[in-house]
């Protein structure tokens, strides 16, 4: 009898290990589903956010700007999509093609004259609509009349006092600027002097310079460098010696091409007399073809990235 | 060919305005009665020569949209103003002198200011300044010593064939330099009498 109790109880034993075990084998391979489940999850919420950050770069002193709904394209794995930044010169005064410049929903980076009617109102909606913007240096030219140049220009004569108070003034009454490039310019843009003085002020602000390469001798690159100052230069102008609007295209085309080539690329069209509404028309038009061609309109703050 | 500069342009003759009119007129106490008094003293005690100079106009009929495709329209610019400037560029522009509008000139280490002038010829050697002008805009691009003579034009519309110009001009420019380089500090004494020192030193603004 006695034995018979042990031994059912001894049964009895072995049964309640055996069933811990399982019960501690399945918690264990629930376990390891959670886990497996948490990883694919944070994997996928990691993946959505980096390729939101890639599309959503934030500018300089413009924390505020996010990227435009429209311009959101999936990156293809294993891939880097070539990067063009288009910087739309000589906004401030005449409205050809303001309005339609404005309201292109692509990451357009404008440029914005200091001292003219329209500077402080078509900054401000440039960034309404979320582009960046940069102040558009008037500088002394040696082609073109003077009076194109436009108030306050930068010209070689001045003391070094002169152009780094100038300069500040014209950062001061452009709002939300990310940085500065160059309106005519091809001379005083070769001078090192004074490329050098407008050059410390863009650094003590931290923005970044756009060469736009007016004239044959562009010196900024090296004295930025030496700086320590982002700079980029300007590789193709949209429009200015035809107004064609095949022209333009055929510009942009090219602009693709250096960005697919380098990796990245920066072009330069106009609003007013030189291009306005047909430079607008063109961009619009030449969206689909980056799209095709898996180019990206960036900022220009963006190219470095 | 002789390089043709804006006192060519320019007929000179004997002053037919004083400068209580000129300052009236261009409300030059409008930034501060203290720096009227002190160009007062400077043109009284003769370190500020004034003389007049009249500019006869080649073209009178330009148009707004004209005058608008080819210069830029400064931020508070009234039309009337952008119309009188430009016209005067128009007039340099036909003897081949390149102009700038907006410019500041002054010497930051005898005043630590400066001040903005209408138009600039290109080498300085001249700042011209239309309609109203603070009392400060006759003396400080002056501490500049490549500005020569500092023109002001109370009177001028786009319609009118001549445009009457009060010149100031530095007398010698070590007197000039010497009498305003002490006139940011509050304690200045005039070093040449003829002017009430008192009123010179007049802080309203």
């Amino acid at each position: 009898m006695a034995i018979a109790v042990v031994y059912y109880l001894r049964r009895c034993f072995t049964n309640v290990i055996e069933m811990k075990i399982v019960i501690y084998f399945s918690s264990a391979v629930k376990k390891l589903i959670y886990f497996a489940v948490a990883v694919i999850i944070s994997s996928l919420i990691l993946f959505i956010n980096m390729d939101y950050f890639h599309e959503n770069n934030t500018i300089p002193g413009n924390s505020s700007v996010n990227s435009v709904p429209g311009d959101a394209k999936p990156s293809v794995a294993g891939t880097t999509r070539a990067k063009l930044a288009i910087i739309i010169d000589d906004f401030g005064q005449n409205r050809n093609g303001v309005a339609e410049m404005l309201s292109i929903k692509r990451n357009l980076t404008m440029a914005v004259m200091p001292f003219l009617t329209y500077t402080r109102t078509d900054a401000q909606t440039a960034h309404k609509n979320k582009h960046e913007v940069i102040v558009h240096l008037p500088m002394e030219s040696y082609k073109g009349e003077p009076a194109w140049v436009g108030p306050r220009p930068i010209i070689t004569t001045m003391k070094d006092f002169e152009i780094k108070k100038l300069v500040t003034d014209a950062f001061n009454d452009v709002p939300f600027a990310a940085g500065a490039n160059i309106h005519m310019g091809t001379k005083a843009g070769g001078d090192q002097r004074v490329i050098s003085d407008v050059l410390d002020v863009i650094k003590g602000r931290n923005l970044y310079f756009v060469d736009s390469r007016t004239g044959n001798t562009p010196v900024a690159r090296n004295i930025a460098k030496k700086k320590k100052i982002i700079c980029y230069e300007n590789d193709v102008f949209i429009d200015g010696k035809d107004q064609s609007l095949d022209y333009m295209k055929n510009q942009l085309k090219a602009a693709c091409e250096i960005a697919q080539k380098t990796g990245k690329a920066v072009a330069i069209g106009h609003v007013g007399a030189e291009g306005g509404k047909i430079t607008a028309q063109a961009i619009n038009e030449m969206l689909s073809y980056f799209d095709s061609k898996n180019i990206q309109l960036v900022f220009v703050s963006e190219l470095g990235k | 060919m002789k390089n043709l500069t804006f006192g060519d342009m320019l007929e000179f003759r004997e002053n037919t305005m004083t400068l209580d009119y000129i300052a009236e007129k261009s409300k030059a106490s409008s930034g501060g009665q203290r720096d009227l008094n002190f160009l007062k003293y400077l043109v009284d005690n003769n370190i500020l020569k004034l003389t007049e100079a009249v500019m006869k106009r080649s073209d009178v009929n330009l148009t707004d949209e004209c005058l608008l495709e080819h210069y830029k329209k400064m931020k508070y610019e009234s039309e009337r103003h952008f119309l009188c400037r430009t016209a005067i560029q128009e007039e340099l522009k036909k003897i081949g002198i390149a102009s700038f509008e907006g410019m500041g000139l002054g010497n930051m280490d005898i005043l630590r200011a400066n001040s903005t002038y209408d138009i600039t010829i290109e080498d300085f050697s001249a700042a011209i300044d239309i309609g109203l002008a603070p009392a400060r805009n006759y003396f400080r691009g002056l501490t500049d010593l490549r500005l020569r003579h500092y023109y002001i034009t109370p009177f001028f519309d786009e319609y009118m064939d001549e445009v009457i110009f009060n010149v100031f001009t530095r007398v010698d420019d070590n007197t000039f330099i010497g009498a305003v380089k002490d006139y940011v500090t509050n304690s200045y004494e005039a070093p040449i009498t003829g002017t009430n020192t008192e009123e010179f030193n007049d802080l309203t603004r």
